[in-house]
């Protein structure tokens, strides 16, 4: 038993350390897995103090989307394996709400999740992480140490990934024409309405956005059912217009835009929302 | 005891509760069997042991590999039939392997043991009953062992008391056990999850840094299991035989097999290559054994050939191993013994590959991707330093196991810290909860 006392004491006085630290000494974020990136997204922006204009809510198929123009006023809160539903979620538990949502329609049936609103859902929970930060997923001490060792990223050959779209986009094919779960693109569809129809209560303008993807993919039957939903739910809400060139833009897996092309999409939608301020900027 | 009988049951149907009833059955098979066994007369013992052993195999065959040999051997247009469509689809039933292994040790230690023969001769049926359900469904050990010896378990059968609990041992293994599993195997587990197709687009030292971090997060996630597994016998007031002794220390592959999954190299030793004659029928049988006895012990992992290969491989090596030491006197030079360590482990590691990718093709592809054109200019990233630092904790404790004779007292005043430091980690660093690897088999 006096070993037993002897840790939790000093369990105790690490913990009190490890606090003061984080106090003192501002960490940069490091992580690994899509998890974690989730995750930390997910708490940087229910923690965080700024407000934003214009948010936008998806799939990994938004990642490293940027909005030129807008961009301090401006963040993309997408989720990687997830979809919008969590962001909108997110959104809704913040005290000041954004004047435009961007929502990605392309997964629309990924359902809520419970361990990434959790933090915005349960006061306690919140308030145990806000409290003891080292429960926060970037203050955890090996991330923090490999955000000081490490500067890049999971190193991967792109030259050499490229040359496997085709691969990559059959294995996508096969499961997006395989797995179509009706019912759930469905349910997940009258919740995004329920947001939607809340957010639009509130003065905050929607906007659905189908994020370009390879021709191919745009017929698998997942991606026909979704459409078919998107139309039936949110024919009232306003659309981002399809990329003018499709055939300018490339994937590296028939979904995802290789970083070039997702320049050049941020660059349309950005031009999109402020040639359009009028419709969603009120202040103006 | 009936109380704990019902609880690990109930705990077993919280995990696949379809699968109770073919526990149940296996208990109550067995504890008639092993009862006969021992009571009835002499001249129909050994066909009660048979009826147990063949009712256990055949169980674990069943519902383990009947799967498999559908697959391989027969036609597959003949799959949408209801006879061959049913086997497909037979379910694995959680820890099969692990009690069916169990319900055999029960059946022939009440043959061979004297103790084990007493103690159930010596019982009514409803006690031996309880005993036997207990031996076998104890919670700590059902779903992925380790595996009990009738002879060491159910002499321990009795009344426990709290003044007997050692506190100290069970905060230590279930600290040590929760820090592997949580901390070290379910980070890797999200790190080690890029080993897949197409490997070409990682350097190949990637590659590599991610199998070794892979074998780390095996045994982090397979040793973290059996220390929880220890601890919470002990609070019950069990002892559980120590699953794993640092096994990426051996120095050779028996010496590997005497560290790893101790239990079920016990089990294959004494009820499997004893049996077969071990290594006292002369060289070539002694060999066959040795590679019959892995083959089947890597099919026990999982119903795919692919696990029969990686028996297939750690036989050939200990056949290879026996071969060589029986012509070469050993150098117990240190650099010579770090050596054998580092080939020991290079080897297991890369057979674990067998573990980790579904198919063949695929390990063939890992191969190819080690080839030297791809061998290019190398930039350390995070996932590198992340397999680093979280199999640093593993290295340190193998370190402090090696030492542990020479700086005693060091070590001795700095475990309390090193405690505190797993505890503060549990807490603050474990990573996203993934299934035990162990579990499906």
């Amino acid at each position: 038993m006096r070993f037993i006392l002897k840790v939790t004491f000093l369990f105790i006085i690490i913990v009190f350390a490890y606090t003061l630290f984080l106090k003192v000494y501002p960490v940069k974020a490091s992580y690994y897995s899509y998890l974690q990136e989730n995750q930390i997204r997910a708490e940087d922006f229910h923690f965080g103090n700024q407000t934003y204009d214009v948010i936008i809510v998806g799939s990994s198929m938004s990642e490293g989307l940027t909005l030129p123009g807008l961009n301090k006023r401006s963040t993309t809160l997408n989720f990687i394996g997830g979809g919008s539903l969590t962001g909108l979620a997110l959104i809704k538990q913040k005290k000041k709400l954004p004047k435009a949502i961007i929502l990605e329609t392309n997964w629309l049936e990924r359902p809520l999740d419970e361990n990434l609103i959790r933090p915005a859902l349960n006061p306690l929970y919140s308030s145990f992480l806000n409290y003891l930060p080292f429960l926060q997923e970037k203050n955890h001490p090996i991330n923090v140490l490999t955000g000081q060792v490490s500067s890049t990223t999971h190193a991967i050959n792109f030259k050499e990934a490229m040359q496997y779209v085709s691969y990559n986009m059959g294995r996508n094919m096969e499961f997006e024409n395989k797995y179509v779960d009706t019912l759930q693109i469905k349910e997940s569809a009258k919740k995004i309405k329920k947001y939607v129809d809340y957010f639009e209560q509130h003065g905050v303008k929607i906007y659905m956005m189908e994020l370009p993807a390879h021709p191919k993919m745009w017929s698998t039957k997942r991606n026909i059912e979704t459409k078919r939903f998107v139309e039936l739910y949110f024919r009232k809400v306003s659309r981002i217009p399809p990329y003018p060139n499709l055939n300018a833009l490339q994937t590296y897996d028939g979904n995802h835009l290789v970083e070039s092309s997702r320049e050049k999409y941020s660059t349309f939608l950005a031009n999109f929302l402020i040639k359009n301020k009028n419709d969603w900027d009120h202040n103006l | 005891m009936p109380f704990l009988v019902i609880v690990s049951t109930y705990f077993y149907g919280t995990a696949y509760w379809k699968a109770t009833a073919i526990l149940i059955i296996s208990i109550l098979v067995n504890t008639i069997v092993s009862y006969k066994v021992s009571n009835d007369k002499k001249q129909n013992v050994k066909a009660w042991l048979y009826l147990g052993i063949a009712f256990n195999l055949g169980t674990l065959f069943f519902f383990k590999y009947i799967k498999l040999f559908t697959l391989t051997f027969v036609d597959s247009r003949l799959y949408t039939q209801p006879f061959f469509h049913f086997l497909i689809l037979v379910p694995l039933p959680i820890g099969v392997s692990f009690f069916t292994f169990e319900g055999i040790s029960l059946l022939v230690d009440s043959y061979k043991q004297k103790e084990v023969r007493g103690i159930i001769k010596n019982q009514s049926f409803y006690s031996h009953f309880v005993r036997s359900s207990l031996f076998i469904s104890f919670f700590p050990h059902l779903i992925a062992g380790p595996i009990l010896k009738a002879d060491q378990f159910i002499p321990q059968i009795g009344i426990k008391y709290f003044k007997n609990i050692n506190w100290e041992k069970v905060f230590k293994q279930l600290i040590l056990g929760y820090f592997l599993k949580m901390v070290v195997a379910d980070n890797l587990k999200d790190i080690t999850a890029d080993l897949i197709y197409p490997f070409e687009i990682y350097h190949p030292v990637t590659l590599i840094i991610l199998l070794f971090g892979y074998s780390i997060q095996i045994f982090a996630d397979f040793a973290g299991y059996s220390l929880i597994a220890l601890g919470l016998a002990s609070l019950l007031g069990y002892d559980l035989i120590n699953n794993f002794n640092f096994p990426y220390i051996s120095k050779s592959f028996s010496e590997f097999w005497t560290r790893w999954h101790i239990s079920l190299s016990r089990w294959l030793k004494e009820y499997l290559y004893i049996p077969l004659g071990g290594n006292r029928k002369g060289v070539f049988r002694t060999y066959f054994n040795l590679f019959i006895v892995m083959f089947l012990g890597g099919l026990w992992h999982g119903a795919t050939w692919n696990f029969a290969l990686w028996g297939t491989i750690h036989g050939l090596a200990l056949a290879i191993e026996r071969l060589i030491n029986n012509y070469f006197k050993p150098n117990n030079t240190t650099w010579y013994k770090a050596l054998k360590v580092i080939l020991v482990f290079t080897v297991v590691s890369f057979a674990w590959l067998f573990f980790k990718l579904l198919t063949i093709h695929e390990i063939v592809n890992f191969y190819k991707a080690l080839a030297p054109a791809y061998w290019h200019s190398f930039t350390l990233s995070n996932r590198e330093w992340y397999v680093f630092f979280y199999c640093l904790p593993v290295l340190f404790y193998y370190i402090l196991y090696l030492l542990r004779n020479r700086y005693t007292l060091t070590i001795n005043k700095l475990e309390p810290f090193l405690y505190a430091v797993l505890l503060f980690l549990i807490l603050s660093n474990a990573g996203f909860s993934g299934n035990f690897i162990y579990f499906r088999f």
